[in-house]
């Protein structure tokens, strides 16, 4: 018997689907014969007492959730997310880097520094990219700090200020499509796949709309079912990566799959599993092993 | 500038790249996440290349807990750390620990009032929770400049301490903020250097290391 650490926040339990998906992990544990405890940020030293680790709070470098992938890692224990993935996944300027790096296709990409958001500097990259163009600042999460901008005066507003942010920015050709596909990978293989269908309000798969939360609709959609080219692509998008757990969120354009983004940390809760009912058992197998249940 | 005197190479933002057997060095003044310095270090560490320092690396040491469970593996004496959402013992040194926080900034409290308040603002009014790390009344705070893990002026057993957090995390450039208690030193946190902070034998370190480290 193992014990599998489950790092999260307030954040996190106060979200009813969160919740849910963290309670049918924590049973599918303890089926395996698994003892599971929660661990929340001010414990985050019980980190080093635990057989393996499942980060499910906001990830990012400069968060508390780092500091328990990185103590996991000092004291060897397995842990989902893994620092290099948060470090790579929570920064879109390195995750397109080892994206494009790996020969996985993307959109076309720019990433521009401070010296570019000039009148003449946008009007470069709407020439390169067209129009209209997506802006990223390298640490949105949930489609926070991306922007679809139409203009030279629409670029230099968005773009200043999301460079008081970061250093670098990410400016990329925009692809139009009514959904995404979700490629949910672990250690290099198929998890589960879903299509997340886009709000027709918005071109995100979250936005604020007249300030209402939208959301996409998530469709889990079995693995015979979804073209061979998009798996094959979100596999190769997350051997680019390392050899965690992912979430590789492709569009298909002209049957032509390009990768948007590789999330760590990916969302579980939309009921991504609905086809995938091992989806579970073999994130708690890959932390703390099958076990004797 | 006097005919004959050398411009000096290390204005504000500037960074250098030296490049010795199969490592790059990188110096800069400031290694944070997404500055012009960190993105310098990701695109030659995808391209293949070795870096001094890493990514790894300077996510290491500016992020408070990890920086000192890491020194602490590798035997520096370091302060004890606990994460908080609200309490903090007095006397303490306090560490926002999130997205917005800002390595050169610590602040130490003495009174209940100022943890208060420093905790409201490092917290985002509750929204993060943050690092302390209690103190005792009669520790004092030594923040000292390694350069290449070499110090101007630092009292004994420090500049050897700067040694090793050197060899351990491999900041060119790096404020090593110490807590003194007597003749006791132990490490609270590393933050950035402006060079505009350097004193003249400090610049005279940077500069001679680094003609060292082109020809050595």
């Amino acid at each position: 018997m193992g014990s599998l650490g489950v790092f999260v926040d307030r954040q996190v339990m106060g979200s009813s689907e969160q919740l849910t998906a963290l309670i049918r992990l924590r049973d599918q544990a303890e089926a395996m014969g698994h003892a599971v405890y929660f661990i929340f940020p001010v414990e985050v030293r019980k980190v080093a007492r635990v057989d393996g680790l499942f980060i499910r709070s906001r990830t990012d470098p400069l968060h508390i959730s780092y500091v328990a992938a990185k103590l996991a890692e000092f004291h060897g224990i397995p842990v989902i997310d893994d620092p290099v993935s948060i470090q790579v996944c929570s920064d879109k300027v390195n995750m397109y880097l080892h994206l494009m790096n790996g020969q996985v296709r993307v959109p076309e990409t720019r990433f521009l520094g401070k010296r570019d958001i000039t009148r003449g500097g946008a009007e470069e990259v709407f020439s390169t990219l067209g129009t209209p163009v997506i802006l990223k600042e390298p640490s949105t999460s949930f489609s926070l700090r991306v922007e679809k901008v139409n203009s030279v005066e629409e670029f230099l507003k968005v773009a200043k200020r999301f460079i008081k942010l970061s250093d670098w920015i990410v400016a990329q050709q925009y692809l139009s499509s009514s959904y995404d596909w979700r490629i949910g990978v672990l250690d290099g293989k198929l998890l589960y796949a879903a299509q997340y269908i886009i709000p027709s309000e918005t071109f995100k798969i979250q936005d604020t709309v007249n300030g209402h939360l939208v959301y996409c609709a998530v469709r889990s959609v079995p693995a015979p079912e979804v073209p061979r080219p998009v798996i094959e692509t979100g596999l190769a998008a997350a051997r680019a990566i390392g050899r965690g757990l992912y979430g590789v969120d492709i569009k298909e354009c002209d049957g032509t799959p390009y990768v948007i983004e590789v999330n760590d940390n990916p969302s579980l809760e939309g009921g991504e599993d609905q086809s995938y009912p091992d989806l579970y058992r073999r994130i708690v197998a890959a932390l703390v092993g099958e076990g004797p249940g | 500038m006097n005919k004959g005197e050398r411009e000096d190479p290390f204005t504000t933002g500037s960074i250098h790249l030296r490049h010795i057997g199969h490592a790059t060095y990188v110096i800069s003044e400031d290694y944070s996440f997404k500055t012009e310095t960190y993105y310098r270090i990701v695109s030659l560490e995808v391209k293949g290349k070795a870096t001094v320092p890493s990514s790894r690396e300077t996510l290491e040491a500016y992020v408070v807990p990890v920086c000192l469970s890491r020194a602490e593996g590798a035997g520096i004496p370091v302060l004890p750390w606990v994460i908080s959402d609200r309490q903090v013992p007095l006397p303490a040194i306090l560490y926002g620990v999130h997205y917005f926080a800002d390595p050169s900034e610590y602040s130490v409290v003495r009174d209940a009032e100022t943890a208060g308040r420093v905790v409201r603002f490092i917290t985002n009014g509750g929204k993060y929770p943050f690092c302390y790390q209690p103190i005792g009344e009669e520790t004092g705070i030594l923040p000292v400049t390694a350069i290449f893990g070499k110090t101007a002026s630092a009292p004994d057993g420090v500049g050897l301490l700067c040694a090793e957090i050197y060899r351990v995390f491999h900041l060119p450039l790096v404020n090593c903020i110490f807590a003194q208690t007597g003749d006791r030193f132990a490490l609270s946190s590393l933050t950035p250097v402006r060079y505009s902070s350097l004193a003249r034998e400090e610049r005279a370190i940077l500069s001679q290391v680094m003609e060292e480290e082109c020809h050595g």
